[in-house]
């Protein structure tokens, strides 16, 4: 029970990644907030994470509206944990990005947590510590055709991870990021297709895809006190995906 | 239930420092811990300390740089315990001085104890857990040095670069056996190596010249690497490979 008497804030918490951490995170005894843009998902998932005395709520919010973080800031209050785990992920050839799109994957990607981060590591400094982590993608480290847009904007999340290390690490709270791979979410496999997405998988060195609670445990260990050490630092959690490439 | 139930876990110059907090922090989560070191009373000390505390350990006298002992090391603990499920390839020297005085016999000694031993080591460990067919991790103690240029430090740095550039390989080569490889990053921790250069600021603060610029604001502690080596070695990384993970109090961003 690593996280008892800990409150911790998950975006993007309802599925994927960020569902398997908001679970992760209710075992060990924390009290999870988790946020998200829909309300039908996030009473789902509440009602999952509340099984067996877990504690849970939900709290609507899109990261893309300033004033929805300036809400979901005030509605969440102190929280020891932050995990910046929503973004938004669509693919396109750079000669097919459209202004739009590329616009709104910035606000959902970086603007929406930057503030975010910006108000709650304030709080958590004046509570005398805290964890923030990051979730980021191997696409902000490796050239992946198709990804020019999003990896970029992952890429700045791992810049203000490093940065943001140095400017809160002597207010006693850490900032670190988990870089996965190839990802077994329902989203992910939606938009690429199981087939082509196993094939992705075996050629990474583990030879296969990882699953969203693997994700979840590097995520935790960085959140936890058995990390109070590490800051600043990006986590890959690829199978050896890019240590190949 | 701990992190490394009946796993067996081989840790290289485990007498003292940080192999020393990794080996007790193992056996508390539940592995059966073989330490290597070249002092046959400080690694029954360590035996001792492991055995009290209800934990399994085997001390086995070895010096890490000679090279033909290391598949003795591993045959040993495999005789003792029955497997060989991961290891903390830790053993390793330091030695400073500037550019122009270095000579090659501190070369030999810190290439040698720093990236040779930690190779034949990784090589005698891989084929074990080739042979047993279902996995393993092993983790190499690198250096926050290996990435950040310091003064009089250069084939300390060097040998470490190799220790990190050879997980990243290896894993590679490994990764379809299911055994993963990593690598440990600390900048200046407090052991028995570094414990001379520490001195106290004015505010009370430790000063350590290698230790400046740490965000966190104080210098390593045994226990801290200890702690990151037991999640690389545990299931819970179950999808990490190749990487290095930094435990620097974020000196290396600083």
């Amino acid at each position: 029970m690593e996280f008892r008497d800990r409150k911790a804030l998950v975006t993007g918490g309802a599925t994927g990644i960020g569902f398997a951490t908001a679970r992760l995170l209710v075992r060990e005894g924390a009290e999870v907030v988790i946020a998200g843009r829909s309300e039908e998902a996030g009473a789902k998932a509440v009602a999952v994470l509340g099984e067996h005395g877990g504690r849970a709520r939900f709290l609507q919010a899109d990261l893309r509206d300033p004033e929805s973080v300036r809400r979901l800031v005030a509605e969440a209050s102190d929280v020891d944990v932050l995990v910046n785990n929503a973004g938004a992920f669509p693919f396109a050839p750079t000669a097919e990005q459209g202004l739009d799109a590329f616009q709104q994957l910035f606000e959902t990607n970086v603007r929406g947590p930057f503030f975010l981060t910006a108000a709650l590591a304030q709080k958590m400094a004046a509570r005398g510590g805290g964890s923030i982590v990051n979730v980021t993608t191997i696409a902000a480290q490796r050239g992946i055709p198709g990804t020019a847009a999003y990896g970029s904007t992952k890429a700045a999340v791992e810049s203000l991870t490093r940065t943001w290390a140095v400017e809160f690490g002597s207010l006693g709270v850490r900032v670190n990021a988990v870089a996965p791979g190839h990802t077994r979410t329902r989203n992910v496999v939606g938009m690429i297709g199981e087939e082509s997405f196993e094939r992705i998988g075996a050629e990474v060195p583990l030879g296969r895809l990882a699953a969203p609670e693997e994700i979840a445990e590097a995520i935790l260990f960085l959140a936890s006190p058995r990390a109070s050490y590490v800051t600043g630092t990006v986590l890959t959690v690829d199978g050896g995906a890019v240590a190949l490439t | 239930m701990g992190l490394l139930n009946d796993k067996v876990v081989l840790v290289t110059g485990g007498t003292s420092g940080i192999g020393r907090a990794a080996a007790v922090l193992f056996a508390e989560e539940g592995a059966k811990v073989a330490i290597t070191g070249r002092r046959a009373e400080v690694g029954e000390q360590v035996v001792d300390e492991i055995s009290k505390a209800g934990g399994e350990a085997l001390f086995i006298r070895a010096d890490a740089t000679d090279i033909a002992g290391a598949g003795d090391v591993v045959r040993r603990t495999v005789e003792h315990f029955g497997r060989l499920d991961a290891a903390f390839n830790n053993a390793g020297t330091a030695m400073v001085g500037p550019l122009t005085e270095l000579d090659e016999k501190t070369w030999d000694v810190l290439v040698d104890g720093n990236l040779k031993s930690t190779f034949f080591y990784l090589q005698a460990e891989a084929a074990q857990m080739k042979r047993q067919k279902e996995g393993g991790s092993i983790v190499l103690n690198g250096s926050v040095f290996a990435e950040l240029g310091i003064e009089g430090i250069s084939i300390y740095s060097a040998s470490k670069g190799g220790v990190t550039a050879l997980a990243r390989a290896v894993a590679v080569e490994l990764g379809p056996d299911g055994i993963r490889v990593n690598s440990v990053n600390p900048t200046v921790i407090r052991t028995p190596l570094t414990e001379s250069g520490i001195t106290r600021n004015e505010d009370g603060t430790e000063y350590h010249p290698h230790g400046e610029k740490i965000p966190l604001g104080r210098l390593g502690e045994p226990e801290d690497v200890a702690n990151a080596t037991l999640f690389l070695l545990s299931d819970l990384s179950s999808y990490i490979t190749g990487q290095t993970l930094m435990v620097d109090g974020g000196q290396s961003v600083n």
